[in-house]
């Protein structure tokens, strides 16, 4: 039982990973994806994350397991994006990646979701936030 | 107005500025704290669509996160299809068809006599009902500043249903917990998001002592229902109080241990927290992080919403709920003026312990204007909920700030 579900699992992991590439294809060839900045693409539309080198790099390699969404709620520096590729991979039986793609992957996320860049996910908006823990407001 | 624009907008403007874009007068301007966002200028988020809910906020189709708006919470008992999800793995696809061959719940560790039990056999153990508040511990983790990684839960992560099922302490009582016994660790048919079989998706647990509690439930019920897939069938643990982690779903097996648990989510940084308070941002290494237990004392305002306008010659019902992982909540208030008075309100008893308690208040409000109503509850052990985001931790747990919302009196 374990054993059929593993493999039905995998199966479905390629057969994933083979659509969204053929699909990143499609769109580069039919020149749908220009990195045009601050305006949602068609990928930022379906998958919530902004135009910028390496973005594909990041729905290839995160995809296969989980949605973006998660990632596009996060906004965060580059060490901690760094320690959470490694816990994926450790942890959550994400591939190994070269380095150049690692970095790659880490710069987009560094800039395309960055702390200060917060603001704009949904949780800030909500009406009991208060954005900033300083000032301190008894001072 | 976009966040930023927002943020810019307040940075760059007084009061005076800030309440003509209002088109009201600010009655208690002076007492806004700096750095605090007047409510009315933020946006409640919309829903999104997951199989058996409704009018939920998405968080991640894949795993399945989703959390209530907030006046969605206005029930005594939150209905399933309103009811928060955080799942870690995929959804078993035993939960979705339903059918329970195959299925048992094995009992073994530290015990005398080891149990495997069919769902049949759990219903001959002595059944209690009981309505429970369940919260994931990064409940508020939005609010938290620098930003903590993980699912950025707003307000409703939170809910409260009726369970139905046996007292865990009658079920290891019958398999005879040793003096060995330290600690619980569930196991559930959650696949790992993976797919790897071999991989937990998370297996979380409790000290014994709170899993031989008698409000420590194994539920095949809520609110009248089959557990619903989303929510663990067959059967779920319910470890009222505690991160919502620790309530187990589609749970097959609970192993006693004679150890802490060191199950998938219980080491490194997972639902724990610094031991000493830290400076927002710190970086804390693992041994310096303790597991989180009692979650601390909250509430909501589940009605008005926010950003309502009310006449002036009129009260305002305020409603809502306070619960604490501590137990019962013992006072309410509710401030209409930035927090310099307060004004103690109704407050229910629980319908039993662990159980939300209703809250309401009628205010009426001097002149026309802006204002913000405050909530904050006060716990038996004497803990109240602070105004700002308290405790910045690593991975944002534990955010019970209260809560506020904006009142246009015209």
């Amino acid at each position: 039982m374990k054993a059929r579900l593993s493999s039905g699992w995998t199966f479905m992991r390629v057969a994933f990973l083979v659509i969204i590439i053929l699909w990143l294809a499609a769109l580069w060839m039919t020149g749908a994806e220009p990195a045009k900045e601050s305006k949602p693409d068609v990928i930022e539309k379906q998958f919530g994350l902004k135009p910028g080198p390496g973005r594909e790099l990041v729905l290839a390699n995160c995809l296969p397991c989980h949605s973006t969404a998660i990632v596009a709620a996060n906004h965060l520096k580059r060490e901690r994006w760094a320690e959470l590729v490694t816990q994926m991979q450790v942890k959550n039986g994400m591939r190994p990646l070269e380095e150049t793609t690692r970095q790659q992957i880490l710069d987009y996320l560094e800039t395309a979701q960055r702390p200060d860049d917060a603001g704009l996910s949904a949780g800030k908006q909500t009406p009991w936030a208060t954005p900033l823990y300083q000032p301190n407001p008894i001072w | 107005m976009s966040a930023t624009s927002r943020r810019r907008f307040i940075q760059g403007t007084g009061l005076a500025a800030f309440s003509a874009a209002l088109g009201l007068p600010l009655p208690f301007g002076r007492n806004l704290p700096l750095g605090i966002t007047p409510v009315a200028l933020s946006a409640e988020p919309v829903g999104g669509m997951i199989p058996g809910k409704r009018g939920v906020r998405v968080l991640s189709d894949r795993p399945i996160n989703c959390e209530t708006p907030v006046t969605l919470l206005d029930d005594e008992l939150t209905p399933n299809q309103l009811h928060f999800v955080r799942n870690n793995g995929h959804v078993p696809p035993r939960a979705n068809s339903g059918d329970l061959t195959g299925w048992s719940l094995t009992i073994d560790g530290e015990v005398g006599r080891p149990l495997t039990l069919t769902l049949d056999e759990l219903k001959k153990y002595r059944a209690v009902e009981r309505a429970l508040v369940l919260e994931c511990a990064g409940n508020g983790r939005a609010g938290f500043n620098p930003p903590t990684s993980g699912n950025q839960w707003t307000l409703g992560g939170v809910g409260c249903a009726l369970y139905r099922g046996v007292c865990l302490r009658d079920v290891l009582k019958d398999a005879g917990v040793k003096s060995s016994a330290v600690y619980i660790g569930y196991y559930g048919e959650d696949p790992h998001l993976s797919g790897d079989a071999k991989r937990q998706a998370i297996s979380r647990g409790v000290p014994i002592a709170k899993a031989l509690d008698e409000h420590t439930l194994l539920a095949w019920e809520m609110n009248g229902d089959p557990l619903p897939a989303l929510h663990g069938f067959p059967l779920r643990l319910i470890c009222p109080g505690w991160p919502a982690s620790t309530s187990g779903k589609w749970i097959t097996r609970i192993w006693v241990r004679d150890r802490e648990h060191d199950g998938e989510k219980m080491t490194g940084h997972s639902y724990r927290l610094p031991r000493n308070p830290v400076a927002p941002g710190s970086t804390v290494p693992k041994e310096d992080m303790d597991i989180i237990q009692e979650l601390p004392v909250k509430s909501l305002i589940t009605s008005p919403g926010t950003g309502i306008e009310h006449p002036v010659a009129e009260a305002l019902a305020l409603r809502g709920h306070a619960w604490s992982g501590h137990g019962d909540v013992r006072q309410f208030h509710v401030s209409i003026d930035f927090g310099q008075t307060w004004l103690k309100t109704e407050l229910k008893k629980p319908r039993n312990r662990y159980a939300w308690q209703r809250w309401t208040a009628a205010v009426r409000f001097p002149v026309k204007g802006y204002y913000e109503v405050w909530a904050r509850a006060t716990d038996e052990v004497g803990h109240m909920q602070p105004m700002v985001v308290p405790g910045w931790n690593p991975e944002g747990y534990g955010n019970n700030a209260m809560q506020r919302i904006a009142v246009k009196v015209v």
